[in-house]
């Protein structure tokens, strides 16, 4: 199931109607709270998401990065607090997953390794060790991605759907953004 | 047949018997448009009688104008376009006096704008951060002398009133705009026919109860501003 931004709001918007009959909001202004929490609330329900091991893997996107000189770009979506649960692997060869102080002293160089430091993910082949070059199969946990217009498609798992609402409704009628989170 | 301004200066000229003969010679005249202006009236020339008309009709323009609710605003209805940012227009897209209320604001495509947020938030939606705001937003606000709003161009459903082309119809004893409201024109005329003569002033009371209540049942104006963002 997928559903546009728009649907999304919408259906924000007759919650807040709902839940704020005693003091009516404008629509217009509920679209603006809308708009303007949208990337918060995505980011604060998906790491409600996360923080469930049974429902963590709902978040994972599986992507292609690719690599220079050993550097790729860490993408934006990926809730680096679960940076751990990533799966790396060039070729069918799965790459072992290294902290950063322990991705400087090195390792075993049989194994193929990366790492994240800010930004930035960082890879070694296997023996011989170079800094890799070349694709690679990403897979990590992920807050589904932000629609660019309203007409765009927010896709998210389907169980994230409501509970991307209802937080939503939450926090526009008064609740804070963690307490509006909980409710997912 | 039309209602025309003679028709209504006739009946005014007979109720302060500017005519006159026998009844048979008071009945022709009063049929010929071209006896009224040899009306023996020295208060109340024909082209009196026509300015009186031109002020009643105005009056009766505004009275309609401001009620958004009126269904006879179709027959002052015109359409202004501004861009937001712009003054507050005077003028609609075919050159004529604007009065009274708005009707809609809408877009060129026909989306109704609706005063639902306050200038500083339109600001914000339309000059924030690129990206943030992704709805299409369809709000306006009055900000006197100005006009704010979400969309570029909008169009706004007004009502006009010409007084020069008026006047210039009513001398011409062409159509009245409001041609349903024979009596509400008579009254009026009746009620504007006051002078320092006690029997003008006497009879003209008598009418002007029933003209006042003509203007007040057209209902008092619906306040914008104070509806915007409430």
């Amino acid at each position: 199931m997928s559903q546009t931004y728009s649907y999304i709001r919408e259906q924000v918007v007759q919650g807040v109607i709902r839940g704020s009959l005693a003091n009516p909001i404008s629509l217009d202004r509920i679209r603006a709270q809308f708009d303007a929490a949208f990337f918060s609330i995505n980011s604060t329900v998906a790491q409600t998401y996360a923080a469930q091991e049974s429902r963590r893997e709902l978040l994972r996107v599986a992507t292609t990065l690719t690599f220079t000189a050993g550097d790729a770009d860490l993408p934006e979506a990926v809730l680096k607090g679960y940076i751990e649960d990533a799966t790396f692997t060039v070729t069918g060869k799965k790459y072992s997953y290294r902290r950063y102080p322990d991705w400087l002293r090195g390792g075993d160089p049989r194994l193929g390794m990366w790492t994240q430091i800010g930004e930035t993910l960082k890879a070694k082949t296997p023996t011989p060790v170079i800094a890799l070059t070349g694709d690679v199969e990403f897979s990590s946990i992920c807050s589904p991605a932000i629609p660019s217009t309203e007409s765009a498609t927010y896709v998210a798992p389907d169980d994230f759907y409501p509970d991307f609402v209802n937080a939503m409704v939450q926090y526009i009628i008064g609740q804070t953004m963690e307490t509006a989170a909980q409710t997912a | 047949m039309s209602l025309t301004s003679n028709i209504i200066v006739r009946q005014a000229y007979v109720r302060i018997g500017a005519f006159e003969g026998n009844a048979s010679q008071i009945a022709t005249d009063y049929a010929s448009d071209a006896a009224l202006a040899d009306a023996n009236t020295e208060s109340f020339p024909l082209q009196s009688m026509y300015d009186i008309l031109v002020g009643v009709e105005n009056e009766m323009a505004t009275a309609v104008a401001m009620n958004v609710n009126n269904t006879l605003r179709n027959v002052l209805g015109d359409i202004v376009t501004v861009t937001s940012g712009s003054l507050i227009p005077a003028i609609s897209d075919a050159d004529l006096p604007i009065i009274g209320e708005w009707g809609q604001v809408r877009t060129a495509a026909g989306i109704e704008l609706t005063p639902a947020l306050h200038e500083d938030e339109i600001r914000a939606i339309v000059n924030g951060p690129s990206g943030l705001f992704k709805t299409n937003y369809y709000s306006y606000a009055l900000r006197p002398p100005r006009i704010y709003a979400t969309q570029t161009t909008l169009e706004i459903d007004v009502c006009v009133f010409d007084i020069d082309a008026r006047q210039t119809a009513i001398n011409a004893n062409e159509d009245l705009l409001f041609q349903q409201m024979q009596n509400a024109y008579f009254s009026g005329v009746m009620a504007n026919l006051k002078n320092e003569d006690p029997a003008y002033t006497s009879l003209s009371n008598e009418y002007a109860p029933a003209y006042q209540a003509w203007l007040v049942a057209q209902q008092p104006p619906r306040d914008v501003v104070g509806q915007a963002a409430a």
